[in-house]
């Protein structure tokens, strides 16, 4: 075996990309670096329309996303809302996501600075669970009221005086879906935007960005936040840097770590090959 | 001094760290521990999304009933249909509640989609291919000539003597149009797809911050967790040795009896 091998055998080792990821995101995590961190047009922008949202704004919120997806989206559900809190909200939870409820909670717990300004019941409450379907969608834009007769909690939400003024499609300056799947905004799309105009903010995780960015493109929707690093800059917008301004360092070292692997992979792949043709061989 | 963390809480904690710590070990060998996070996870997904469904049948069937909204009956009967596929002489009922939710899904987006999926995309890629900002303009530019590839390629019929459906037999203007054109499409299309699967690691990166996140939260536990998967995985390494010993021994007393 030659060195092009031994090297095209140590880069093909699982065991040793995985320690290594994880020892420069741990490293990172445990001496951050500090690296400038831009703030993009898209993140700018949807700091902007939360701005200008009037006084009083209904916000419609579905949290959609599970423990995976927390690390990425919680950051900006929160940085939103301590934007919002500003201009005492009236806020409509709910979630398409079987781990939604879960979420919530925790999402009450790392942000009590902001839900302790907010009385249940009347300046927001929380739907629990709702069948990812399509049929959700156009039920709560009808009436969210009248569609979930109790709220997460067992309580009956024909009592509660936040549905007096954020019930119906009309009554909400703003719905925000948090999400990591491309389902629930396709729904939005269709049965919130296409059908009541409703305007549209997505935060979603990365990966699923660009199959989101068209939509924002058109301007079906205000505007989206996607991934850690949109977290991160609204989080400087706000001025309260939090968990996805400590995590983007360790994200660009896991990024540099992997563009070295994928350089690396290429300038061996060729030898390999020139190698293989030599022997008669086919490429590995 | 740091506050007092309350003892379920702790434990909370400590298993959390314990089963990352399992479930990451998988990606360096196969173990026991391993596979008891996976068996535990997959036991409480199991019963967390049977009490969530309950949840939401009291909460949006029955409570509305309850209430007087006497037409979420229908709702729960046609619920209710799902259980003959049970009773052998009369499973053809239960076809009727995937009827209804696949018709009324059906309906709603069919009025909806063409005007938000085709015509709003096809407007927004109408664009002005001079703006007076030579940047932009480029842009627009490329995203015209891209979208128009991306459709090209997906064109199979229209000219025919190209991607192999016919031969060849004479180059016109246009099959060298649409040539040029299938080209600008496969590489916007590899563009799009990097970008996708860039997209994916950051995501995956940040599921892996995340984690260890939680790990460096309870570093007692992940320390603790991470010394019962080195012997775990040890163990799994000294099992494998033993059994494959035991197999080639086993074939050879065969062959040599």
């Amino acid at each position: 075996m030659n060195s092009i091998e031994k090297i095209n055998k140590i880069l093909s080792n699982r065991q040793i990309l995985y320690l290594l990821l994880i020892a420069v995101v741990l490293g990172i995590m445990l001496h951050p670096l500090g690296i400038p961190i831009g703030i993009a047009g898209q993140t700018r922008d949807v700091y902007n329309y939360v701005d200008k949202l009037p006084q009083n704004p209904k916000i419609l919120m579905d949290v959609h996303y599970d423990p995976a997806g927390a690390t990425e989206l919680q950051p900006m559900a929160g940085a939103f809302l301590r934007q919002v809190i500003t201009k005492s909200p009236k806020i409509v939870f709910f979630t398409t996501h079987n781990v939604g409820p879960i979420m919530f909670e925790r999402l009450k717990g790392y942000f009590p600075d902001v839900f302790s300004q907010l009385k249940y019941g009347d300046d927001y409450v929380n739907l629990g669970f709702l069948p990812l379907a399509e049929a959700t969608f156009a039920s709560i834009a009808k009436g969210a009221q009248e569609f979930v007769a109790k709220d997460v909690y067992g309580a009956s939400t024909a009592d509660m005086p936040i549905f007096k003024v954020a019930d119906k499609a009309a009554d909400f300056n703003v719905v925000v879906l948090i999400t990591t799947s491309t389902d629930p905004v396709e729904y939005a799309i269709r049965q919130w935007y296409t059908a009541y105009k409703m305007p549209l903010l997505f935060m979603v995780v990365a990966v699923i960005g660009p199959s989101v960015q068209p939509f924002v493109a058109s301007a079906q929707a205000v505007g989206m936040l996607s991934g850690q690093n949109a977290a991160a800059q609204y989080e400087l917008l706000l001025k309260k840097p939090g968990s996805a301004v400590a995590a983007v360092d360790a994200q660009s070292g896991a990024h540099v770590l992997i563009m070295i692997y994928i350089v690396l992979g290429n300038l061996i792949y060729w030898p390999m090959r020139r190698m293989s043709k030599k022997a008669g061989g086919k490429t590995k | 001094m740091t506050a007092a963390v309350p003892i379920w809480d702790m434990f909370g904690l400590w298993i959390g760290a314990a089963l990352t710590v399992w479930l990451f070990s998988f990606a360096f060998k196969d173990n026991a521990l391993y596979k008891l996070a996976e068996h535990l996870f997959v036991g409480i997904a199991a019963a967390y999304s049977f009490t969530i469904a309950i949840d939401g049948i009291l909460r949006t069937g029955i409570a509305p009933v309850q209430q007087g909204n006497i037409l979420r009956i229908f709702a729960l009967i046609l619920g209710c249909f799902f259980f003959a596929k049970y009773f052998g002489k009369y499973s053809w009922i239960a076809r009727f509640g995937p009827a209804f939710v696949i018709g009324v899904g059906l309906g709603i987006s069919v009025t909806t989609a063409p005007e938000g999926f085709v015509l709003a995309q096809v407007k927004s890629s109408m664009l002005p291919l001079w703006t007076g900002d030579l940047l932009q303009s480029l842009t627009n530019i490329l995203m015209t000539f891209i979208v128009l590839g991306g459709l090209t390629y997906f064109m199979f019929t229209f000219v025919p003597g190209i991607r192999g459906v016919t031969k060849v037999t004479k180059k016109t203007p246009a099959s060298h149009l649409y040539a040029v054109l299938v080209k600008i499409g496969i590489y916007g299309m590899m563009i799009g797809f990097g970008a996708l699967f860039a997209s994916t690691i950051v995501s995956r990166v940040a599921y892996l911050i995340g984690r260890l996140t939680d790990l460096i939260a309870s570093p007692e536990a992940s320390i603790v967790a991470t010394i019962l998967v080195i012997a775990a995985i040890a163990y799994a390494y000294q099992h494998e040795k033993k059994t494959a010993v035991g197999k080639i021994e086993q074939k050879e007393s065969k062959k040599n009896p």
